[in-house]
C-alpha cells in the first residue's frame, strides 16, 4: 500500500514536470522528450552506481542538498522577479513563454528528469539497491520513461493561455521534486528547516533582549512570559518553516500582481483601453495559475512530511531504578526483553520529582549504545526508530544507527556505562546529571525545554 | 575611474542593494548553520572579523541614507511641480507620462476634475489635480526607522563591551561604574505592571560636584552610569558564610556571591583550601511570599565532600546547620544584583528606530487604505498636451479619471 501511494506521488509529480516542460518549451516538444528520456535514464544509473558505492544515509544527504540548492535558487529567483525595473510588462505573445532554444530546452529537461529519477529512486527506496529493491527500482524506472510520453499528448489538451514562464517552469518542477522528497524520511526538507527556523528564532529573540537590554524572565508578568514564551514552541517553527517554504511562491505571485498595468493613456478610445487592459488582466490571471499551484504543492509537501507514512518503533520507557551503590543494572535478556535485538530500549529512572529517559541499543556493529531519550539541542520529545536510523521527533533529524552514542548535534546525549555479557550498568548519578545538566539546564532560558 | 565611481553610486543609491546584501547573509547564515547549532552567533562573530562582512553590514545604512536622501529630493520636485514652481524636467516623478495633440482645453478640465473630488490648482498653461493625504512623510520616517535600524546593528556589532560585576548592598560600585557606593538594592511586586510584574530598585550614591547625590537605576529603561548601560542581570545573595568540619582546624568564614534567584535555582561556593563544596538554593514552601520581596531568607544547603554528600538542611540567616560534626552558619546575608556594564552606542539608535516604525508603520498603512494620494498634472504647450499621473493606492480608478480627463482635454 506504501509503495503504491509512493508511487502514486512519483507519478504525478514526474507527469507534472514533464507537462511543465512541454509547455514551457512548446516549440521543441522532441528535443524535450530526448532531454527527459535521456535525463531519467541517466539519473537512474547514477543513483544505482552511487548507492553501490557510498552509504545510503551519504547518498541522502547529497540528495536533499541538490534540492536544497534547486529551493535557495528558487527564492533567488523570485526575489529577482520582485525586484525586476517597473517597466517590465507581462508577455502575452503567445503559447511559449520560455525564449525557444534547442540548447535550454534539452539541458533543463535532462537535468529535471535527472534530480526527479534520484529523488523517485530514493522516494521508492531504491537507495540502498539491493535484490529486494529491484522492484522499486523498476517501478521507478517504468514510471520515468513511460510518462513523458503521455505527456506529449495531455500537453496539448492545456488551456493555449496557460502560460509558463521561467520562473514559473523552475517554481513547479521544485515544487513537485520537494512533493516527491517528502514521502522519504531521509530527503524530506520542511523537517529540518522548520527546525532551523525555531533555533533561528530563538537565537534571534535571545539577542534581541541581549541586544535592548531587556530584562530577564523572572521580572516578567506570568502572562506576558507565556506569550513571549510561545515564540519559543514547536508551532512557531512550523509556521515560520511553512512561511519560508511557500515565500517564493508567493514573492512570485505578488511579482505579477504588482507588475503596473500597461499605459493606455494614448489610446482615444475608452472602449480599446478597456479593451487592451482586460487581455492584460486575463493574461495575468492564467499566469498566476502555476505560482499559485506551487503553493498548494508545496502545501502538499509540508502535509506529507508532518504525517510521514513510516511508523517508528517507540517502546514505552520500562522503568527502573538504581541499587544500594548508586548503580542501574539492566540485564542484556529479561523476559521478552533482549537487549541485543538491534531495537531500542527505552527506560526511566525516577529520582525525586524528575524522570530521567534513556535508551539502550545494540548497533550494527555488534557494540551497545546507552544515550539519553533527548538531545541537547531540542526539546525531550525522545527518539523513535526506523530502518537504520533513530528519528528525533522533535526536529525529525534522522540519525543514523552507527552514531548513536556519540556526543553532538541532534544525536541523543551519550551515557557512560559498562558492559558484560550478561547486564549492562550505568551510574544513577551520571544519568541525573546528563539528564539535568543537559536537558533542564535551559528551562529557564528564553527557548530553552519545558 | 569614472565609469568605477557610476557604478559605486548606482550600488550605493539602488533599491536592491539592501534585498541583495540582506540576501547574501541569509546564505552565509545557511552555509554556517551546516556546520554550527549556533548559527546566529557565529555570523554576528564572523560579521565583527571579518572585514568584508563588516562593509557589506555597513553598506546597508550607507544605501538607505542615499535612498532617504533620494527619496526627499523626489518629493520636493513634485511638490513644486504640482504647486506650479518653475522645474526642470519631470522625468521620474510621475507613474506615467502622455503626451497628445490638443489645445488643452483647460477651463472645462479644471471643472470636470473638481466634479470628479480633486483639489485643482490651475495656472496659466497648468493644472494640478490632488486628491487624498500624501504617505510620503511616513515613508521617509520609515526609511529613516530603517537607516537607524541597520546603523544601530553595525555600531551594536562593532563597539559593544560588555563588563559583569555583582552589585551588593553597602559595598562601593565596582570599578568599570566608576566611584560610588551602593545604598540599597530592592525589589518590589508591580502587581499592576503593563508587562513587568516586579520593579526593582538599585540606589546607588555617587560623587558630584555638591558632594554627592543619590541616583535610582531600575528594569527598564536601563540608566546610563559612567558612559554605561546599568543592565541587572540576575539578583543573587552574598552571604557570610561560616564553616567548620571535623578534619578542619578552626572556623572558615567569608562572603560568596551566589545567584539564588528564583528560589529553587542553585549556586555553589567552594570552601578555599578544602575539599568541601556547599551547594545553597531558596527555600520556599507554597504559598510562600518571594523571598527576594519580604526579605526573610531561609537557606536550603548541602554540603559535598568531593562528590559525596556529607550534610543537608534548612539554614535560616542567623542561624546555623549542624550535622555529623559540620556546621554551616550564616550570620547575615547582603543582596546583590549580577550587572552588565554595557557601552554600546548602537541600543539608542535601534530604540529610536522602534519608536519610529511604532508612528510611521500604522498611520502610513492607514492612510494608503483611507485616502490613498493621487496626483495628476496637465501641461498645454501650443498644440500639444501633457499629462502626468500617480497615485499610491485606488490606481485602476485614478487611471480612469486620468484617461477620461486627457480625452476632454485633447479629444480625438
Amino acid at each position: 500500500m506504501a509503495l503504491a501511494v509512493k508511487a502514486m506521488t512519483l507519478v504525478l509529480c514526474w507527469g507534472g514536470i514533464c507537462l511543465g516542460l512541454f509547455r514551457a518549451f512548446g516549440g521543441a516538444r522532441r528535443t524535450v522528450l530526448s532531454g527527459t528520456l535521456a535525463g531519467f535514464a541517466g539519473g537512474a544509473v547514477l543513483v544505482v552506481a552511487l548507492a553501490a558505492a557510498v552509504p545510503a544515509t551519504a547518498l541522502a544527504a547529497t540528495l536533499r542538498g541538490v534540492l536544497a540548492v534547486g529551493f535557495l535558487l528558487l527564492g533567488g529567483v523570485a526575489v529577482t522577479h520582485l525586484y525586476r525595473p517597473a517597466g517590465a510588462t507581462l508577455d502575452i505573445s503567445g503559447p511559449a513563454a520560455v525564449p525557444p532554444g534547442r540548447w535550454p530546452a534539452v539541458l533543463t529537461s535532462a537535468a529535471a528528469g535527472l534530480v526527479t529519477a534520484a529523488v523517485g529512486g530514493g522516494v521508492l527506496g531504491a537507495l540502498p539497491l539491493g535484490p529486494d529493491r529491484l522492484l522499486p527500482g523498476a517501478i521507478t524506472l517504468a514510471i520515468g520513461l513511460t510518462l513523458p510520453f503521455l505527456a506529449v499528448a495531455g500537453e496539448r489538451r492545456l488551456p493555449v493561455a496557460l502560460l509558463l514562464t521561467g520562473e514559473a517552469l523552475l517554481a513547479l518542477v521544485v515544487g513537485l521534486l520537494l512533493l516527491l522528497s517528502s514521502s522519504s524520511l531521509g530527503l524530506d526538507l520542511f523537517a529540518p528547516l522548520s527546525m532551523k527556523v525555531m533555533k533561528l528564532i530563538h537565537d534571534f529573540i535571545h539577542q534581541f533582549f541581549e541586544s535592548m537590554l531587556i530584562p530577564d524572565h523572572p521580572f516578567f508578568r506570568n502572562d506576558v512570559w507565556t506569550y513571549i514564551g510561545y515564540l519559543f514552541s514547536n508551532s512557531v517553527g512550523f509556521w515560520g518553516g511553512l512561511a519560508l517554504w511557500l515565500l517564493p511562491p508567493l514573492l512570485l505571485v505578488l511579482g505579477l500582481l504588482r507588475k503596473p498595468l500597461p499605459s493606455v493613456a494614448h489610446i482615444r478610445q475608452g472602449a480599446q483601453r478597456r479593451k487592451l487592459l482586460a487581455s492584460f488582466l486575463r493574461a495575468r490571471r492564467w499566469q498566476l495559475v502555476v505560482p499559485w499551484l506551487t503553493v498548494l504543492v508545496l502545501a502538499g509537501a509540508v502535509y506529507r512530511s508532518t504525517h510521514p507514512a513510516t511508523e517508528y518503533w517507540d517502546p514505552k520507557p520500562v522503568p527502573v531504578s538504581a541499587g544500594a551503590d548508586g548503580t542501574v543494572v539492566l540485564p542484556v535478556k529479561d523476559g521478552e526483553r533482549d537487549l541485543d535485538d538491534g531495537r531500542i530500549h527505552k527506560f526511566a529512572l525516577r529520582d525525586g520529582e524528575q524522570e530521567a529517559r534513556f535508551l539502550v541499543v545494540m548497533k550494527p556493529d555488534g557494540r551497545y549504545a546507552v544515550a539519553l531519550d533527548a538531545c541537547a539541542i531540542c526539546q525531550p520529545e525522545g527518539y523513535g526508530q526506523a530502518e537504520g536510523t533513530v528519528i528525533c521527533y522533535y526536529c525529525k533529524t534522522l540519525i543514523p544507527l552507527e552514531t548513536v552514542g556519540q556526543p553532538g548535534g541532534c544525536n541523543p546525549v551519550p551515557i557512560r556505562f559498562t558492559a558484560s555479557e550478561r547486564e549492562i550498568r550505568v551510574a544513577r548519578q551520571e544519568l541525573v546529571n546528563a539528564w539535568v545538566s543537559t536537558v533542564q539546564a535551559g528551562a529557564r532560558v528564553p527557548g530553552g525545554k519545558r | 575611474m569614472k565609469r568605477l565611481l557610476v557604478v559605486l553610486s548606482r550600488v550605493v543609491t539602488g533599491r536592491r542593494t539592501t534585498p541583495v546584501i540582506l540576501g547574501l547573509f541569509l546564505l552565509v547564515y545557511i552555509g554556517v548553520a551546516f556546520f554550527t547549532e549556533e548559527a546566529l552567533v557565529t555570523l554576528m562573530m564572523l560579521t565583527r572579523r571579518v572585514p568584508l562582512l563588516l562593509a557589506l553590514l555597513a553598506m546597508i545604512p550607507l544605501n538607505l541614507a542615499a535612498r532617504l536622501v533620494g527619496d526627499l529630493r523626489l518629493e520636493l520636485r513634485r511638490g513644486r511641480a504640482l504647486a506650479g514652481h518653475p522645474s526642470g524636467p519631470l522625468d521620474g516623478l510621475f507613474d506615467e507620462e502622455v503626451r497628445l495633440a490638443g489645445e488643452g482645453r483647460l477651463a472645462e478640465l479644471e471643472a470636470w476634475l473638481a466634479g470628479a473630488g480633486y483639489r485643482v490648482k490651475r495656472g496659466e498653461e497648468r493644472i494640478a489635480a490632488v486628491r487624498g493625504i500624501s504617505a510620503a512623510p511616513w515613508r521617509l520616517l520609515f526609511r529613516f526607522g530603517q537607516f537607524c535600524l541597520f546603523l544601530g546593528i553595525l555600531l551594536s556589532l562593532t563597539t559593544r563591551a560588555v563588563v559583569r560585576e555583582a552589585v551588593i548592598e553597602g559595598e562601593p560600585l565596582p570599578a568599570v561604574a566608576g566611584a560610588g557606593q551602593v545604598q540599597g538594592i530592592r525589589l518590589a511586586a508591580e502587581p499592576g505592571g503593563l508587562i513587568l510584574n516586579k520593579s526593582l530598585t538599585v540606589t546607588v550614591a555617587v560623587p558630584s560636584a555638591g558632594g554627592g547625590r543619590l541616583r535610582s537605576f531600575g528594569l527598564y529603561p536601563p540608566g546610563l552610569l559612567n558612559g554605561a548601560f546599568f543592565y541587572p542581570r540576575y539578583l543573587g545573595l552574598a552571604p557570610l558564610v561560616q564553616f567548620h568540619a571535623p578534619d578542619l582546624a578552626g572556623e572558615a568564614g567569608s562572603y560568596y556571591l551566589l545567584m539564588l534567584y528564583p528560589p529553587g535555582r542553585e549556586d555553589s561556593a567552594t570552601i578555599p583550601g578544602t575539599p568541601y563544596r556547599i551547594v545553597f538554593s531558596l527555600a520556599t514552601s507554597p504559598g510562600d511570599e518571594d523571598p527576594f520581596l519580604s526579605g526573610k531568607y531561609v537557606l536550603n544547603a548541602k554540603l559535598f565532600r568531593g562528590e559525596e554528600p556529607v550534610a543537608e538542611g534548612r539554614l535560616p540567616v542567623g542561624g546555623a546547620l549542624e550535622r555529623n560534626g559540620f556546621r554551616v552558619a550564616v550570620p547575615e546575608v547582603r543582596q546583590l544584583v549580577q550587572t552588565d556594564f554595557i557601552r554600546d552606542s548602537g541600543v539608542l539608535l535601534i530604540w529610536l528606530a522602534a519608536a519610529l516604525f511604532a508612528a510611521a508603520v500604522p498611520l502610513a498603512l492607514l492612510i494608503l487604505l483611507l485616502a490613498p494620494r493621487r496626483e495628476m498634472l496637465f501641461r498645454a504647450s501650443g498644440q500639444e498636451v501633457i499629462g502626468y499621473s500617480r497615485a499610491e493606492g485606488r490606481v485602476r480608478r485614478h487611471n480612469g479619471v486620468f484617461h477620461e480627463a486627457l480625452d476632454l482635454s485633447a479629444p480625438h
